[in-house]
């Protein structure tokens, strides 16, 4: 009963892989830098994100899951619901000095994306679209914008996120912590063919303490991939952190406190 | 602080560069000539209708492609492809639309306006 459960498992999966139904995806060809085009009204997609991050001033490793729901609401609008959930473990020294590795699994939190087209990357000399993101979990919650700018030149692709981030903290008794974070992605990249894609992200992120203080600002940059071959696609980016502008690990030129020395993402994207 | 300033630079350049790049071609009076002699009555506001119809439907589902990327007579073939791909969402009369843009602005390549 298991192995005809397990096969039928395997044989939709594969149909899911491999089919090549209707093409409705809105493609992601980088991971953290977004792009202009929404979904048609009514066409749905599902996209699973996994993003790994490796390596901190102590051992720390992360696995980040996200499930996103997205569809066309009216033309030039979609939204999209997510379920975040991450897998962290690290080393944390305890009041008494002991060290201890930790390990934790949680829903961080179900969040609400809005993105709306003002432009078209092709028909347009510019594509823009603008994006509102609220999300709330049990000890966390966060309003993201970003103002997302693109541009199809022949076989090249470019595009560029301002993206603005406030986040209220409430993982302490009594204690509500504010952090204000700034990040600006750029994309660019080369169609090999209609379905092969290869480029370069760079992703500059800066956080303010008590949305105040310049706390610290970092600069990740790696090499991008895209493979779509018909009504599902896929986006890989590896991302190790390059410099530290701000908040720089004693003895090292990058922020190993804050931030990671690698990032990896893949998203996934299919048709429903 | 440098930093700062040279990825704004960057990004000012990009967009610059970017924005003073072509876009998908709107019909002139050269292009309606053209696509009368093929289809007679056709004129600028048809190949107009199918330009907007090419963004608002297309673009949903795949990155735009240049009319000029291919020979004018693949389009009709890649047109009914994507409509039969949509499921009966696309009329067969705006797909024709579509279809006569598309033809127009691959045959008629120089005369964007």
């Amino acid at each position: 009963m298991m192995f005809r459960t397990g096969r039928l498992v395997a044989a939709c999966a594969l149909a899911i892989l491999f089919s090549a139904a209707e093409a409705s995806a809105t493609q992601r060809h980088f991971t953290y830098t977004y792009e202009s085009p929404v979904l048609n009204p009514g066409d749905a997609e599902l996209e699973p994100w996994t993003t790994f991050k490796w390596g901190r001033d102590n051992y720390y490793s992360s696995v980040e899951q996200r499930l996103e729901f997205e569809i066309g609401v009216v033309p030039n609008l979609q939204t999209s619901l997510y379920w975040n959930f991450a897998a962290t473990s690290q080393d944390v020294t305890d009041a008494t000095g002991v060290e201890a590795r930790q390990t934790e699994f949680e829903l961080e939190s179900i969040s609400s994306e809005w993105k709306y087209r003002l432009s078209d990357p092709v028909a347009d000399p510019l594509g823009s679209s603008l994006y509102l993101e609220g999300a709330l979990g049990p000890t966390e919650a966060e309003i993201e914008a970003k103002v997302i700018l693109d541009k199809r030149i022949g076989q090249v692709l470019l595009a560029a996120n301002l993206v603005g981030e406030y986040e209220w903290i409430f993982d302490e008794a009594n204690k509500t912590e504010r952090e204000l974070a700034f990040e600006l992605n750029l994309g660019g990249g080369y169609f090999f063919t209609d379905t092969l894609f290869a480029g370069l992200e760079l992703m500059s992120q800066t956080e303010l303490e008590h949305a105040e203080e310049l706390e610290n600002s970092v600069l990740y940059a790696g090499p991008t991939f895209g493979y779509s071959p018909g009504s599902w696609w896929m986006a890989m980016t590896v991302m190790p952190q390059i410099v530290a502008l701000k908040g720089a690990s004693q003895g090292s030129s990058l922020d190993l406190e804050h931030h990671e020395r690698l990032q990896t993402r893949f998203l996934f994207g299919f048709d429903l | 602080m440098k930093s700062i300033t040279f990825i704004a630079a960057v990004i000012t350049g990009v967009v610059t560069a970017a924005a003073c790049t072509s876009s998908l071609p709107h019909a002139n009076e050269q292009h309606a000539e053209w696509a009368a002699q093929r289809w007679p009555g056709v004129g600028i506001a048809e190949l107009e209708q199918g330009r907007n119809l090419y963004v608002q439907n297309c673009s949903g589902c795949h990155m735009l492609r240049d009319p000029k990327s291919q020979p004018p007579d693949k389009w009709p073939e890649d047109v009914e492809e994507m409509r039969v791909k949509m499921g009966g969402r696309l009329s067969e009369a705006d797909a024709e639309l579509i279809e006569r843009y598309l033809i127009t602005m691959s045959a008629t390549a120089g005369m964007d306006g």
